[in-house]
């Protein structure tokens, strides 16, 4: 895009707040900046949603206001804009359900200045993240998981998980995706809390 | 804005592609597909992303491959297990040629041994089977049954099918496993026997020829421990199960295992003798999922991990603080 072609190098991949973004900036800008939100906007949603099932609909349905918003105009405070996003969903919704008083909603930006900040500390986080995915990994279905060990560290394709598990592929596939969300909520929707050992 | 119900069929529809993308062959008509799909909405594209990234993030698992050229364990290669009977009853011949005269007057057990590192699927008539971990021997008795096995040694987890008529027996040493329709596993050490019943029943009971008296019907999650002479039952909870049966897959899962413990683990089958020469390191826990075959990327990981000090000698990997 042309309105990043100048930029540094330790800016290089970084978007410039108030630009427009494609398709694949936007996806890069999502994984990086949004998604490490989400243990902290699950709690928020938690926190004012009295109906736990709506919890996993609500989220996507903020990730996709933010989306469709930050392809237009890149924002500059990207937790802010992505607390703003889910209060004024929930107020939206509020209205039109008439369930809960629009007070019930907190202080948006009094409750995300107080969640730490995902933080540059990059690699304080890459040293506990292969022990982090170890432990949602173990943390799964025991099928789901088998499924996806084979794939993963045995690097077998579908078919040949359906062969030695000894299910069908279309079994698999089930397995495999039922996983792939499970760990998807492990790895972004709950608090990394590193575990440390003696 | 997308209502509630639209989201959870997008986020399965996602998952979909998501499984489909990374972990089947992708042909360029299938990217067309998932872009297609993509176009439709940004809903479709955010809850894509989101489950893209996080197989994503897994593949460090891969890490923990080992780095040599692989090949695919026989196992899992078409046709092996077909002829693997016969060609299994040929190498007993070649391995064992003294002691064919031994068995002679009688009919031959089938004799089927893994070397450490090695592992073996058997597959009886009656559609029961047989998985053998490293460093293990298992005798099948001759004959159209073949319902009767001994463990000589090692680690062998079995799927039976149950016959009323016919009872599988596993003997080991002095113990017997009878079932009644099961999976279970077995694991003879140098001084201990452990059975562990993941599903069905089973009967532990001495041999005919023993002494010992103890008989224990055991349930699900029940595991039998032999030792010094001691029988003794205990419960270990699924997951601990299943965490033992990560051979199968090639893995070694530790949960809250000593490094000492770990390192025993690992030297099973084979590669560099993993040493911790250090006290206080050899109590350190840890948890997580090994690829068994590759020491080294446990001791990587030791080292990140805990800080430790790792030295790769020819022979051994020696871990201190």
């Amino acid at each position: 895009m042309a309105e990043t072609t100048d930029t540094t190098r330790e800016d290089a991949g970084r978007i410039r707040p108030g630009a427009a973004m494609n398709t694949s900036e936007l996806e890069a800008w999502f994984v990086r900046e949004v998604l490490p939100l989400e243990a902290a906007l699950m709690q928020f949603l938690q926190h004012n949603w009295r109906n736990r099932s709506d919890i996993a609909d609500l989220r996507q349905d903020v990730y996709e206001r933010v989306c469709l918003a930050a392809q237009e105009q890149a924002p500059d405070n990207t937790k802010a804009f992505v607390f703003r996003t889910a209060r004024n969903l929930l107020v939206d919704r509020i209205r039109r359900e008439h369930v809960v008083p629009i007070e019930a909603v907190e202080d948006v930006d009094a409750l995300s200045m107080a969640m730490d900040e995902p933080g540059p500390e990059r690699s304080a986080i890459a040293r506990d993240e292969l022990r982090r995915l170890q432990a949602a990994l173990d943390r799964l279905p025991p099928r789901a998981r088998e499924a996806i060990v084979l794939g993963r560290i045995e690097g077998l394709q579908g078919n040949e998980i359906a062969q030695r598990m000894g299910i069908t592929e279309g079994v698999v596939s089930r397995h495999l995706a039922s996983g792939i969300g499970a760990l998807a909520d492990m790895l972004y929707g709950e608090d990394a809390k590193p575990r440390r050992k003696p | 804005m997308s209502e509630g119900a639209a989201q959870t069929e997008i986020a399965a529809q996602a998952a979909d592609w998501a499984q489909r993308r990374h972990f089947w062959n992708w042909s360029e008509d299938d990217q067309a597909e998932l872009d297609a799909w993509l176009a439709q909405s940004m809903a479709h594209r955010v809850a894509y992303w989101r489950l893209n990234a996080t197989v994503e993030r897994t593949e460090r698992l891969t890490a923990l491959k080992p780095s040599l050229p692989e090949r695919s364990p026989f196992w899992q290669r078409r046709g092996w297990t077909i002829t693997f009977r016969a060609v299994a009853a040929l190498i007993v011949v070649a391995a064992i040629g003294v002691a064919a005269t031994e068995y002679a007057a009688k009919p031959a057990p089938q004799v089927f041994a893994t070397t450490i590192g090695g592992r073996e699927v058997i597959r009886l008539k009656d559609g029961s089977e047989i998985e053998l971990n490293t460093d293990t021997v298992l005798k099948i008795a001759s004959g159209t049954s073949a319902r009767d096995v001994t463990l000589e040694k090692g680690e062998a987890y079995f799927q039976i099918r149950h016959n009323a008529d016919q009872p599988f027996s596993v003997t080991v040493g002095d113990h017997r496993v009878v079932d009644l329709g099961t999976r279970f596993l077995i694991r003879k050490d140098d001084n201990a026997l452990e059975v562990s019943l993941i599903e069905g029943r089973a009967r532990f009971d001495a041999t005919p020829q023993s002494r010992h008296a103890s008989s224990i019907d055991m349930k699900p999650g029940d595991v039998v421990i032999a030792k010094n002479g001691q029988v003794r039952l205990t419960r270990r909870p699924e997951r601990a199960i299943v965490s033992q049966l990560g051979w199968r897959n090639g893995v070694i899962v530790f949960d809250s295992t000593q490094l000492s413990a770990a390192a025993a683990e690992f030297n099973r089958y084979g590669g560099k003798k993993l040493v911790i020469a250090d006290g206080a390191a050899a109590k350190l826990k840890i948890e997580g999922t090994f690829q068994l075959n590759n020491v080294e990327a446990f001791a990587d990981a030791v080292q990140v991990a805990f800080g430790l000090r790792v030295e790769m000698r020819p022979d051994e990997i020696r871990i201190t603080r």
